[in-house]
């Protein structure tokens, strides 16, 4: 147990002390706890003894370092054990405040209903009186003293702890451990200590490390008022009580104790939020870091890319006029609405290997991406997300891209407009164009000018992609609004021929309706409005279909599929299913670990897979009608994308691997003349061996 | 007929919100209503459906993590609907069950030592020594190496932390095993893994199966008898090969024909269009009727019963025994047009 543990508690103390000022609170903490500890031993006056000859001497004064208050007695001992005192006194009623608190909130969130109402509403009673009032009526009540000022103050910080264990117990209360471990025959004392506790723990420290402070100054304050620790007994706050009628003739007797409460507290709130950051990485001070508006691209390949362009802007001057011949109009939509950024159209940089007799130019093509590479670069780790992608989509075809989790299929989608997070992602090589135009390392505005209006997206969860607060009609409408130049009503009529366009039955009534009001279907729907409301010249729709159920996935495939058809856009669709990609597209790129290992026309994937990745993997899929088939499943696991294989990524779960297959990557080879658009390629050694 | 291992008789499950401040309480979203289906030992029964059916609800019912509104859940000739406390947990020796998820299912704070000795120690009343001992053995079983133990959950991919969900709930060696989409939350290489898996250890411990799925092909697969779930209530069960091969309702017929398949790029068959009705507001008669292709007057006056058509496959349609109406084009869109405005 200890083996797996200690990892990553080392891993926390490291983050710890990787926050500098955390490390300066527990240096001040550790310094003031052994001071206080060692009071007894320590060479110091005795902190009650009075001397009245020697009455509120200045610090410095022989034998009383930091002088003597208005009792002539040693500050320097009264604070060293005023600090012991304060300390305990604080660190106690945390403790108390802290156990109760949180078994109060954790049982309250467990059994809901009739115990959570009556304790919760304790708990707001409690909070409805000012906490120093609260703790002022405690202490009327009980009496003065040190120990009651403790109980009070316990009391007033229960209900801190008591509704931050709450909140946190309740979202983990509906987990499915809990009913497993209800299943494995533990009782609720079990399910409650054994199972929600170690996952709320780390709220209570966190909720611990931001009340102690303020309990010791609550402390302070109790004494001040003469309230906490009764003379002759030295507290900081008494300290500081005692001081403030002479504080204008001899200032220090206050000060001192001010400052020692001042480095205390500040002290604690560092290793406070240190603490926090090791358990609640995501609140860490700085972690909270918007993404990028766009993909970070590597410097390096920026500066190739401004090198190139101005390259190609010399020597197309010269070549202008016979590409304007070659390929006419190439270089525009077919809307013509768009007004594109001025064309500084480029041709294709890299000479892209297999441009054979027929193949359209790349200028004539909506999409073009070129051996692209983005990366996610973490703190000590390069994961490779997607490696050398290149495919050609024609206009008003479909591609699909087929693949498994982490295979990089949406990576490369979301590459394409720079929508890849910045931190971590980043483009590091390849080129992506729209008719011919760089879109990689293009400024801002030009690929916020594409996105959603030539190129648009449609996500897999529609949920989460519409905002909750704004109707459907209006989400449309706005982003309608974003590219076009038109009324606010012009952009309504619109969002309503839109809804129409997707099939929403009633669509009149529907504009209105919120997000939440909907199926998953006709959310769906919305989402594929949103991404034809500017006549997109390419549609990207990332597993469009997964969350959804098989027959509502039937209906949003057929509309997709219509929608090609009749406004001749170009789509790309991704999915891990090939069965539903084949419903749409018309050539298929596999990709696995990254990679492209295959691709081909959807027929030739399907009669005659060439990759014995994507062989296994259809091979996989149980169909029906397949009754009780022995599944000859894929051994292993895909390869950590930050510790790849020098050699094929699928080898080693691979049945026909060889010696070869290990030794030096393999390149995505063309086997055969393709079609219906692009090459058949596959990125196997062996593939010449495979007749199926 | 031998006796089954597992009875589910009359079950219902309404779920009722809580009053509101003013106005009337809202009415109950009936999740599953009156669902009759016998588990026989060694069977592996199937029930499909599409989300918001009811599928995953009877699931959690038939185990006890909530219980049903009405209605017997009969083990081995006992009703154990309503057990609680000690009798509760001498049925989880018998009966268990395996999550989706399998990251949400594992407390991230336990080792799978831990996770795989508690059923042990709590059920059966093992010592840690033997605890141990069993894990291990466990871990074989699941084709996942013995040193895992020690590992935390986060530390697996999805495939392998469902492993350690099956091994959990095979831990107290028990009879009956019903899973909740075990495998629709796993990449389809993995999903084969763990279907693989699932049927060797069923032909080897001798287990009986209640696996619950959206996934057609994946109950073909693995399961010998399905039930067709929609709207709360039972549409068609039988054997795989007759539900599958000549399915007798039309929502059977739809679930099919949906499933897109490389082999027909342009499929004629019948779409189903329109939404899943409000559960707390069903339409009368057949539940399916609204969005039917084959619904007549007399299917919404009154729900037709789960009627034996012989060899056990049954189906609740008035014209489960009629011919199905020819394949023809025009059937397609008059039913698309049809059903569209009903949705509305």
């Amino acid at each position: 147990m200890s083996g797996s543990v200690r990892p990553r508690f080392g891993a926390g103390l490291r983050r710890f002390f990787y926050n500098r000022l955390a490390v300066v609170g527990l240096g001040i903490l550790i310094a003031i706890a052994a001071v206080s500890l060692l009071a007894p031993i320590l060479p110091l006056a005795h902190p009650n003894i009075t001397d009245l000859a020697m009455r509120i001497m200045p610090p410095g004064t022989e034998g009383h370092v930091l002088g003597t208050d208005q009792l002539g007695r040693d500050i320097l001992s009264r604070l060293i054990w005023g600090t012991r005192i304060s300390l305990a006194v604080g660190l106690s009623a945390t403790a108390i405040a802290a156990i109760i608190g949180s078994l109060i909130g954790i049982v309250s969130a467990f059994y809901g209903g009739v115990i959570d109402n009556t304790l919760m509403r304790g708990i707001d009673m409690l909070m409805a009186f000012p906490y120093i009032l609260l703790a002022l009526a405690i202490v009327a009540v009980l009496g003065p003293g040190l120990f009651n000022a403790l109980i009070a103050i316990s009391v007033v910080n229960i209900p801190f702890f008591a509704r931050n264990v709450r909140g946190a117990t309740v979202s983990l209360v509906r987990l499915e451990y809990i009913d497993a471990a209800r299943l494995s025959g533990k009782n609720n004392f079990k399910i409650l200590f054994g199972e929600l506790l170690p996952n709320v723990m780390p709220v209570i420290v966190i909720t611990i490390s931001t009340t102690v402070g303020w309990m010791i100054l609550e402390t302070a304050g109790l004494s001040f008022l003469g309230l906490g620790a009764q003379p002759p007994t030295p507290d900081l706050g008494s300290m500081l009580g005692d001081g403030r009628s002479v504080i204008l003739t001899a200032p220090h007797v206050a000060t001192l104790p001010g400052l020692v409460i001042l480095v205390l507290v500040i002290g604690i709130n560092l290793v406070g939020d240190g603490l926090r950051d090791v358990l609640d990485p995501y609140l860490r001070a700085g972690a909270l870091v918007s993404p990028r508006p766009a993909t970070e691209v590597d410097a390096k390949l920026l500066a190739r890319k401004r090198a190139e362009k101005a390259d190609d802007r010399r020597a197309g001057e010269s070549e202008d006029g016979n590409r304007k011949t070659g390929a006419p109009g190439g270089a525009q939509s077919d809307g013509g609405d768009s007004g594109q950024p001025d064309g500084d159209a480029q041709s294709d940089g890299d000479g892209s290997g297999h441009s054979d007799g027929g193949a359209p130019h790349i200028s004539e093509l909506p999409l073009s991406v070129r051996n692209l590479r983005t990366w996610f670069w973490q703190r000590d780790a390069q994961i490779h997300a997607a490696d050398d992608v290149s495919f050609d989509l024609p206009k008003g075809r479909a591609l699909g891209i087929m693949g498994e989790s982490g295979s990089g299929k949406s990576v490369t989608a979301l590459s394409v407009l720079g929508l890849v997070p910045t931190p971590p992602g980043r483009i590091m090589d390849g080129s992506v164009a729209y008719y011919g135009e760089e879109l990689v390392g293009a400024p801002l505005e030009k690929l916020r000018f594409y996105r959603g209006n030539r190129i648009a997206y449609i996500f897999q969860n529609p949920m989460t992609s519409l905002n909750p607060l704004f109707s459907v009609g209006e989400q449309i409408a706005e982003a309608v609004r974003r590219h076009q130049p038109v009324t606010g009503e012009e952009a309504r009529a619109k969002a309503g021929e839109l809804m129409d366009m997707v099939q929403i039955p009633d669509a009149r009534r529907r504009i209105n309706d919120y997000p939440h009001q909907l199926s998953g279907g006709m959310r769906q729907r919305i989402g594929i409005a949103i991404a034809l409301a500017n006549d997109p010249d390419v549609i990207i729709a990332d597993e469009p279909t997964t969350a959804l159920d098989v027959t509502i996935q039937a209906q949003i495939l057929r509309l997709l599929e219509d929608l090609r058809e009749r406004y001749g856009v170009s789509l790309v669709f991704i999915s891990h299913d090939f069965g539903v990609v084949s419903a749409v597209c018309e050539r298929i790129v596999v990709m696995y670990a990254g990679e492209i290992v295959e691709s081909g026309s959807v027929e030739e994937i399907y009669r005659r897979p060439l990759h014995p990745y994507t062989r296994r993997l259809m091979a996989c899929v149980p169909k029906v009608g397949s009754r009780g088939a022995e599944m000859d499943a894929i051994p292993g696991l895909p390869p950590a994308l930050d510790r790849l294989p020098a050699g094929c990524r699928f080898a080693d779960r691979c049945d026909m691997a060889i010696e070869a297959c290990t030794s030096a990557p393999v390149p995505l080879e063309e086997h055969a003349n393709g079609s219906p658009f692009g090459a058949r390629e596959v990125r196997c050694i062996r593939a010449k061996e495979v007749t199926v | 007929m031998s006796e089954p291992v597992l009875s589910i008789r009359g079950v219902r499950k309404y779920f009722s919100e809580r009053r509101r401040l003013f106005g009337s309480t809202p009415p109950p979203i009936q999740a599953v209503q009156n669902i009759n289906l016998d588990l026989y030992s060694g069977d592996s029964l199937g029930v499909v459906g599409e989300s918001g059916c009811g599928k995953s609800t009877l699931a959690r019912t038939i185990v006890g993590i909530i219980p049903p509104t009405s209605g017997e859940i009969v083990y081995r000739g006992s009703d154990i609907a309503s057990l609680k406390g000690r009798e509760r947990r001498e049925i989880y020796k018998h009966i268990q069950f395996v999550f989706q998820d399998p990251t949400s299912s594992l407390n991230p704070r336990k080792t799978v030592r831990e996770i795989l000795s508690a059923p042990m120690i709590e059920l059966l009343g093992l010592d840690k020594r033997e605890a141990e001992r069993r894990a291990q053995a466990l871990m074989d079983k699941v084709n996942m190496r013995p040193e895992f133990l020690d590992r935390h959950p986060h530390e697996f991919s999805g495939g392998q932390a469902q492993r350690i969900g099956i091994a959990r709930a095979l831990a107290t060696n028990p009879e009956v095993l019903i899973l909740d989409e075990p495998v629709s939350a796993l990449d389809v290489s993995i999903q084969a893994q763990i279907l693989q898996l699932l049927k060797s250890l069923k032909s080897d411990l001798g287990l009986t199966y209640l696996f619950i799925s959206h996934d057609l092909a994946v109950v073909d697969n693995l399961c010998d008898r399905v039930a067709v779930m929609y709207l709360g209530s039972v549409m068609e069960e039988g054997s795989a090969h007759r539900i599958f091969d000549n399915p007798r309702h039309p929502y059977t017929n739809v679930l099919l024909a949906s499933i897109p398949h490389p082999d027909q790029h342009e499929t004629t068959s019948i779409r189903l269009s329109g939404d899943l009705p409000n559960p707390a507001d069903p339409p009368p008669g057949c539940p399916f009727q609204p969005r039917c292709y084959r619904a007549t007057a007399q299917c919404s006056q009154s729900k037709p019963a789960l009627i034996d058509y012989g060899s056990g496959h049954k189906a609740a349609c008035f014209y489960a025994d009629a011919p199905e109406p020819p394949p023809a084009a025009p059937l397609e869109s008059q039913a698309v047009a049809e059903t569209a405005d009903v949705s509305g």
